[in-house]
This record gives structure tokens, sequence and C-alpha cells, in this order.
């Protein structure tokens, strides 16, 4: 009877301990980096973190593509991360969870640190609650990318001109590629090689982020700044339509590859590694950042290495946009990457605590800069760190943002996310190239589905 | 009076094999493309993976030693993962065959009463996708604290397996003569001498089958290991696999050369047991 007593003690000790020990560990979700610095100075970060609180961190990292499917199921079933973060949620979720109210609201977190972070870049984060009728940050920032354009220098020279003959006036410039360059680069080389290459895939989210630019390149608002849909506006159907027209433009004309329409995501980057292409738009400067990848890569042969170091430093030429048909600089659309704190998380205390932890510079801008440059920062201070100075590539991305940023129309309607999703932007370009039907139309179907979506 | 009879029956036969290769050979085709193509990609050097040749020009294995020696980020704990997706489907299939078995003995041999019930509640599982059941599972483990733990998808592919198993070997079962477990009865065997020394031996290639049927199912599982299993220590191969796909910069040559060696142990489990794989499978299927 005694040892009987005595086991039921034991188990009630070990079960009362139980939630002790369950409160110091946080559940982490994110994703994984491309590169293993990327992992590395994260890891680095929560192992400062607990040798700091005593918590212990229990991290789980997917793939980008799996991210949104098992924090959706975790959502469901009642099981979600303390904290969580993916490169996907700005575009497809986040907006959606904060006006379900299912997102914890991080402002006695955030509004402490505003002044470090650059405004559009936290304005991203400033997402409505229907749940609790207000705006609110429900998510918090920790990078961001916007679109560039990349150039074979070496096949610009082939096609027999320099980089000054690269126009700089909107027209112009999408003129030269097309009816210059192309031409100019199949007579040397003999080859089929097109001028540019135009994602318009609806499966990939370069189309509808690139064709979006094109929309800010005719100074069309969407929507106003408290979500409400402008597409009525006549300038609004008119800059849609100059923007469908110019995007669709080069394929029409045959100065992108006919698989253009079917691209995923890294098809562009596919056709220009191998030269189909001699120029491309894409968002981050990953093009580039794989010939540095490759410079760096022990596992690769001496001469790809090399090859990899004179692609990167000499060939591969990251620019900015031509001023836009109306002379003005270009004001970059930029993707500001959230992450988030569940309102169901278990932990939210010791989440938040975390969340402060990590975005303290020290931290977030080696997790950032471990990119090789594919994301840019969005604290003040980590944009100003040498890391943005040390190449050509790197100093683009940097001119780009000082040129001025403008968020998606998703943070402040989140229903443009659905309109993302299915990518109706895509779907209105193959109505033009594919299905013949004329912009006029195609912008109508649009702008039909716009309201249809979002209003 | 025969002569014309063989002409006939030899240009009916010449016939029939150019209609059976007519159709063989596409689909021999369309099953080995995809594979030819990945183990392209696997000899092929980085920088020449989508250069779109038939053979590449410098052929290499270096991609198979970067894997094997987990070389690359995406590949640091490959051999775990390896083990992990042996162990995950070795242990659905014991496990399978276990209660399978024991299941199919007695409805069918020991004719257990609600026999009947359980082989139709077994088959009424099947109404319901698998993929349907994942978010219902995935909340079911995490009540039972099982999320994260190789264990969660071991159960998962047990439960998903035993219905199918059940069913199959319950017909192959029926096939036995009653007449050997009334012998052994006469001689005193109890029921579970009658299950080892008499039933199992007879069984033998249709556990066979039914074994390699739930190991491949688990060692070909994406979605609940996914869904279950979260650190990268726990996670079986074709989960971490997808880690390649994460950016749009993929290392393709090696995600290939990971798949084309994944892909090795189940071609050759089949191959092992083919014999046994459509007799063991088909056998009772005609009985009525």
């Amino acid at each position: 009877m005694r040892r009987v007593l005595a086991g039921m003690a034991a188990v009630a000790m070990i079960l009362s301990a139980a939630p002790g020990y369950a409160q110091d560990k946080l559940n982490v979700w994110w994703v994984k980096g491309f590169y293993k610095s990327e992992d590395d100075a994260l890891y680095a970060a929560i192992k400062k973190y607990e040798a700091k609180t005593g918590v212990k961190v229990e991290l789980s990292q997917y793939a980008i593509q799996d991210m949104n499917a098992k924090s959706v199921a975790a959502l469901d079933a009642g099981t979600v991360p303390d904290i969580a973060y993916s490169d996907t949620y700005d575009v497809q979720t986040a907006g959606k969870w904060a006006f379900d109210g299912k997102l914890e609201d991080l402002t006695d977190v955030l509004t402490p640190m505003k002044d470090r972070f650059e405004p559009v870049a936290l304005s991203t984060a400033l997402l409505y609650s229907d749940k609790a009728k207000k705006k609110a940050y429900y998510a918090f920032p920790i990078k961001q990318q916007t679109l560039h354009i990349e150039y074979w220098k070496d096949m610009l020279a082939q096609a027999g001109f320099k980089e000054s003959d690269i126009p700089g006036t909107w027209k112009e410039y999408w003129s030269f590629w097309c009816d210059k360059v192309q031409p100019g680069i199949r007579k040397a080389t003999g080859q089929r090689l097109f001028g540019t290459g135009f994602p318009m895939g609806v499966e990939s989210t370069d189309s509808f982020q690139s064709f979006l630019s094109w929309v800010d390149a005719y100074n069309v608002k969407l929507v106003d700044d408290n979500g409400k849909l402008l597409v009525d506006d006549p300038k609004v159907r008119a800059g849609l339509v100059s923007a469908l027209t110019d995007y669709t433009a080069p394929y029409l004309k045959g100065c992108t590859p006919p698989s253009s329409t079917t691209w995923k995501d890294p098809d562009n980057n596919v056709a220009f590694h191998n030269k189909t292409i001699v120029m491309t738009h894409n968002y981050t400067i990953s093009i580039a950042a794989k010939w540095l990848d490759d410079a760096n890569n022990e596992s690769l042969t001496a001469e790809q290495r090399a090859a990899g170091k004179k692609a990167y430093e000499e060939l591969i030429e990251t620019q900015t946009f031509p001023k836009k048909p109306d002379g003005t600089p270009m004001v970059y659309r930029t993707a500001v990457k959230v992450g988030v704190i569940f309102e169901a998380s278990k932990n939210k205390a010791k989440a938040k605590e975390f969340l402060a932890f990590l975005m303290q510079e020290d931290n977030l801008r080696p997790y950032v800069e471990g990119a090789l440059g594919r994301w840019f920062p969005v604290t003040k201070e980590s944009q100003e760190s040498p890391f943005w100075q040390a190449d050509k590539h790197r100093k683009a991305v940097y001119t780009q943002y000082k040129q001025g940023t403008t968020p998606f129309e998703f943070t402040k309607n989140w229903k443009f996310t659905i309109l993302n999703n299915e990518n109706a932007w895509a779907k209105a370009m193959n109505r033009v190239v594919n299905e013949k039907v004329s912009v006029d139309k195609a912008v109508d179907e649009l702008i039909a589905r716009i309201k249809e979506v979002a209003g | 009076m025969s002569q014309p009879l063989t002409l006939r029956r030899f240009t009916r036969n010449v016939g029939t094999e150019a209609g059976l290769l007519l159709i063989g050979i596409p689909i021999l085709l369309w099953t080995m493309i995809p594979i030819y193509h990945m183990f392209l990609f696997a000899i092929s050097p980085k920088d020449a993976a989508f250069s779109g040749q038939l053979w590449p020009t410098h052929p290499t294995l270096r991609n198979f030693g970067i894997v094997f020696h987990q070389e690359h980020h995406f590949l640091y704990h490959f051999w775990l993962q390896m083990w992990n997706s042996i162990a995950i489907a070795a242990a659905t299939a014991v496990l399978t065959l276990l209660i399978a078995t024991m299941a199919a003995f007695a409805i069918s041999r020991l004719r257990m009463k609600g026999g009947r019930l359980v082989m139709n509640l077994a088959l009424f599982t099947y109404f319901i996708p698998a993929a349907f059941l994942a978010v219902p599972m995935y909340k079911t483990m995490g009540m039972y604290g099982l999320l994260n733990n190789d264990f969660a998808l071991i159960l998962a592919m047990v439960t998903i397996a035993s219905p199918y198993a059940i069913w199959i070997l319950r017909q192959a079962s029926d096939k036995l003569p009653v007449e050997l477990d009334e012998a052994a009865l006469i001689d005193g065997a109890s029921p579970w001498q009658l299950f080892r020394l008499v039933y199992i031996p007879l069984m033998v290639p249709s556990l066979i089958a039914v074994g390699t049927y739930a190991l491949l199912l688990a060692w070909n599982e994406y979605l609940y290991a996914f869904l279950l299993l979260s650190k990268e220590t726990t996670l079986t191969l074709p989960v971490a696999l997808g880690n390649f796909l994460s950016a749009d910069d993929s290392p393709w040559e090696l995600l290939m050369t990971a798949g084309f060696i994944y892909a090795l142990p189940p071609a050759a489990i089949y191959y092992a047991f083919r014999k046994y794989m459509s007799s063991g499978l088909t056998a009772g299927a005609v009985k009525g």
C-alpha cells in the first residue's frame, strides 16, 4: 500500500511539474533558409536567446511552399506554434488571418522600436482585424524584396551594344531590348535567343509581382489607404490598359520565349542562367546571388567557382528601372515579409519576448545579410550597413530602395491576396496573348474580377 | 489440312504480339523517360543540368558524392532522414502485418462474431480519401502529444494501410482448405498453434505482398509525414527534399540525385518480391 501511495505521489509530482516545464519551451516555426548562412544566423540568435532566458526553443523549419499548408493545418487543429515566420505569409495569409482575428496584436512589442523601422516596411504590418474592429500591428516585418532588372553584359556586347546605349526612358527602354538587342544577338550567334524574359505564368508569383510594377509605372492606385477600391475611376482603367499593353507587347512581338506564359518562379532564372534571354526582371537579386553562391561553393570545381565569380562580378548587371512613362523616377513596390504570433498561441508572453530579442539589430541583421543580398533589411540601421555597399548588385538594391517604395494592395485590403493567389493579373495577360482577346476587354474582365473579390 | 491452320495461328500470334508491343513500347517509354531524366540530372554537372542534351558532355558522379557526404545545406541530415524513412516504413510494414494477419485469421479462420462488420467497416474507410483525414489525424496526434514524433506517422500509416491489408489477407485466408484447421484441431492444436504453425506458413506469399504494400505506402508518403513531423532530425527524406524547392534557384541536380537514391530501395524490394506481389495481392480475388 505504501508503495502504491509513493508511486501515486511521484506521478502527481511529475504531472504538476509538466506545466512548468511546458512554459519554458517556445515552439518556433520558421521557413527554411536558402543559404546555410541564413539558418546559421537564426540558430545563433536562438542560442543567444536560450542562454539569456533559459527558455528552450523548439525550432521547426519547413520549405517555403509548405509553410502555409502546415500553418493552416495547425490553425484548424488548434495546435499553432508560439511564433511563426514564412516568406509567403505577407502575400497569401497574414491579411486574412488578421481580418479573422487569428493573430495576436504585437503593438506593445513593435511600438517601442517603431523609430528603428523604415516606415513603409513597418506600415505593411499594420493590418485590420474585423474581430477587434481596429488596425494594429498583427504581424512583424523581417525583411523585404523588390523588382530588379538583370542582364548579361557580355550578351549585350555580343549583340553590338554598350551599356551606355541602354535608354533611360520607359518606351525606348523596353523597345531597345526587343527591337535592337534581340535582332543583334540572333545575328551574332545564329541562335534563337530572346531579348527579354517576361514572366507570365499563372502559377508564378513573379508574373503578378512584375505586372503590378508596370501598373505602378502608370501611377495607378487600385485601392486607397483604407482599402477602398478605386477601379471605377476611368484613369485607373486607362492606366491598367497601358500597363497590360506594355507588359504583353514583348510576347506578342516574339521578344520573350513562348514558354513564358507557363513559367513558374524559377523559370526566368533558369532561362537567364542558360543565356536563352539577355535580360529579365526578378523579385530579389537571386539571379546574381546564385553566381555568388557558386563562387563560394566548395563542392564545385575551381573552374566552376571562377565562372561564378566572373559572372557575379563582371558579366551580370543589376539595374534600376527606367523612368516611368511620365518621366518621373520609378517608385518600387516592396514586398515586406512578415511573421506572426497566433492568437491561439499557448505561450504569447514568451513569444513576444523572443520577437523583441530577435528584432534587435545584432540578431536580425546577420539573418537578413545571410541571404547574400536576396533580402533587403526593414530597419534603417541595417539598410546603412556596409554590406549593401560591398558590390554593384547590392548597391543597385540599395539605390532602388532609397528611391522610394510603395506597399502591395493587400496590406490595405486583404482580399487582394485572393486575387494574387488566383493570379487574376497573369490570367488577364494570357487572355491577351493566348486567347487573342483585346487588351480593353481583358482589363474590363480584370476590373470586374477585382470588384467581385475585393469590392 | 493442318498447314493453313498453323499458318493462321502463326499470323494471329504475330498480330497479337505486335499489338502488345505497340502498347507496351509507349508505356515503357512513358515510364522510363522521367526516370532517365532524373538519372540524367544526377550525372550532370551543375551548369549542364538544363542543357537539354540526351547525354551530358561531361558525365560526373560528383552529385552522388555531395549527397553521400551530406555536403549541401539541404542535405546535412540526409542519412538520418533516410534512416527515418527506413525505420518508419519498416515499422509500418511490421505493425500492419501484425494487425492484419491476426484480424484476418480471427475473421476468416476462427469465424469470430462481428467479423463481417469489421470487414465492412474496413472497406468503408476507403470511401473517405486519406487526404481528407489528414487534418483530423493531425489534431488527434496533437491531443495525444505525439506531434513531431516518428511514432505518430507510423500510427497514421498503419491506420491507412490496415483496412486494405485485412481485406486482402482475409480473401487469401478464405482460400485455404478448412480441413487443414480441422486436422490440426483434432491433433489438439490451440488457436495460437493453429495460427503460428499452420496459418502463417501457408500465408507467406500474401504476407510478403501485403508487407511490401504497407512498406511502400509509408516509404512514399508525403502529406502525413509533412504534417505530423516537424524537426529536421525527425523528418523523412521526401519531406526534407521539399527544401530544395524553397527558392527560385534550386540545385536540381542534387534534388534529382537524392531522389534517384531514394527510389532505389523500393525498386529493389519490388523486384526481389515481385513474384509474390501479383499472386499475393490477387489471392482469393475470384472467390465468391
